[in-house]
């Protein structure tokens, strides 16, 4: 019931890799054999209608496609080029995220607090009303010195608040450190951990 | 043919792309790019997957270049360079047995062209389904052949198998494929 032939000789031929001879070997072979005929066929229409690049070929993402014409386009460069692994950036890019959105977080609540101080100290220069001062005093003492500590007058102040506790009396000084830790050691630990 | 008028442009782009001429790059890539990621994507069955693959492919072909046979087409040449990608990946995941499963929902099929119409697109997906049934190896040998135009002679050195183990597996890729159609209402082509 079954031909062999279709199987070698009939898949070879429709792909074209078949010698002068073989193929007209296996077309005289159609002539006689029902079932390679129709089995030639159907491949044949199969391969037109179903098996086209527009079937059976994918587009990977737009940004894909970027990257790999960056990378690729110019022979010297991409010798020594990398890519940016889809699969890495789309597991951890998230995860990064979240790490900045940490850092940004305890970024803006430091600064607040040296702005808060600054602030604060500003009142003092200025001579402002005690009602004023009132609001904020609690917080100052409640980060280290003494409520005292208010009363005996900016340079003191600056100091507890920055937590610049060498002995400095320098308020220059401390506004100085608290700028640093904001934008560099604080953050860094953050990151760290 | 048209098949060797191809092959005689792919010489010409590649070299112009060597000569440092990008557009030689892009129209190459714009030629081939969805025939090997349509394989990749078929052989891994994750998009994430198949997308590093397809730039690991491109990039293996740019650093190799000087290893690309001339005689023979550049595609079955990417296609050799994709193959050994997926190797890779199933010796280093082993996630055959845990993909088979769930290929078929998680491949979906996305070839965004203006004239993809509703029919086109249903079949696409028809076929998709058929073709992801399909046991490992004769789903390569049919896409290797199918998408990728590689002659069965090269098919089994890629494979690393007898040419008659090539042209089995194909047949039963055939027979297979065209039993899922019928099943999806496809029933021939006339
Ligand atoms: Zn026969």
């Amino acid at each position: 019931m079954e031909c062999s032939k279709f199987e070698v000789s009939g898949l070879l031929y429709v792909s074209g890799e078949l010698s002068d001879s073989e193929a007209r070997e296996y077309e005289s072979h159609l002539g006689s054999c029902e079932e390679c005929r129709a089995e030639t066929e159907a491949y044949r229409r199969e391969r037109a209608a179903y098996y086209t690049p527009e079937i059976l070929g994918e587009r990977p993402r737009p940004e894909v496609d970027s990257e790999i014409l960056r990378v690729c386009s110019n022979p010297k460069k991409a010798a020594a080029a990398t890519f940016m692994p889809m699969l890495f950036l789309k597991k951890y890019a998230p995860i990064g995220v979240f790490l900045m959105l940490v850092m940004v977080a305890i970024g803006g609540y430091i600064r607040y607090h040296s702005m808060a101080a600054d602030d604060l100290r500003a009142k003092y220069d200025a001579g402002k009303s005690t009602d004023a001062v009132a609001i904020e005093r609690p917080k100052t003492a409640a980060i280290g010195d003494s409520a005292q500590a208010a009363a005996g007058g900016d340079e003191k102040l600056a100091l507890s608040d920055s937590a610049a506790s060498a002995g400095d009396s320098n308020a220059a000084f401390s506004k100085t450190r608290g700028n640093l830790d904001v934008e560099g050691v604080v953050p860094v630990k953050g990151e760290g951990k | 043919m048209v098949q060797a008028q191809e092959v005689t442009d792919d010489r010409l782009l590649f070299d112009k792309w060597l000569s440092g001429d990008p557009a030689g790059f892009s129209e190459l890539y714009g030629r081939y790019s969805s025939r090997v990621f349509g394989f990749l994507l078929r052989m891994t069955g994750d998009r994430d997957v198949a997308e590093d693959m397809l730039q690991e492919t491109f990039l293996a072909a740019m650093r190799n270049a000087d290893q690309f046979d001339r005689s023979r087409s550049l595609l079955s040449w990417l296609f050799g360079i994709a193959h050994k990608r997926t190797i890779d990946y199933y010796r280093h995941a082993k996630v055959e047995s845990d993909h088979a499963a769930d290929t078929a929902g998680s491949v979906g099929s996305r070839l965004d062209s203006p004239e993809d119409n509703l029919a086109n697109k249903r079949l696409r997906a028809v076929v998709h389904d058929a073709v992801q049934t399909l046991e490992p190896s004769q789903r390569e040998v049919f896409m290797l052949r199918e998408l990728g135009g590689v002659p069965f002679k090269e098919i089994a050195e890629i494979m690393g198998c007898p040419i008659n183990t090539a042209l089995g597996r194909m047949r039963l890729a055939l027979i297979n494929v065209r039993k899922e159609l019928k099943k999806r209402g496809i029933d021939g082509v006339q």
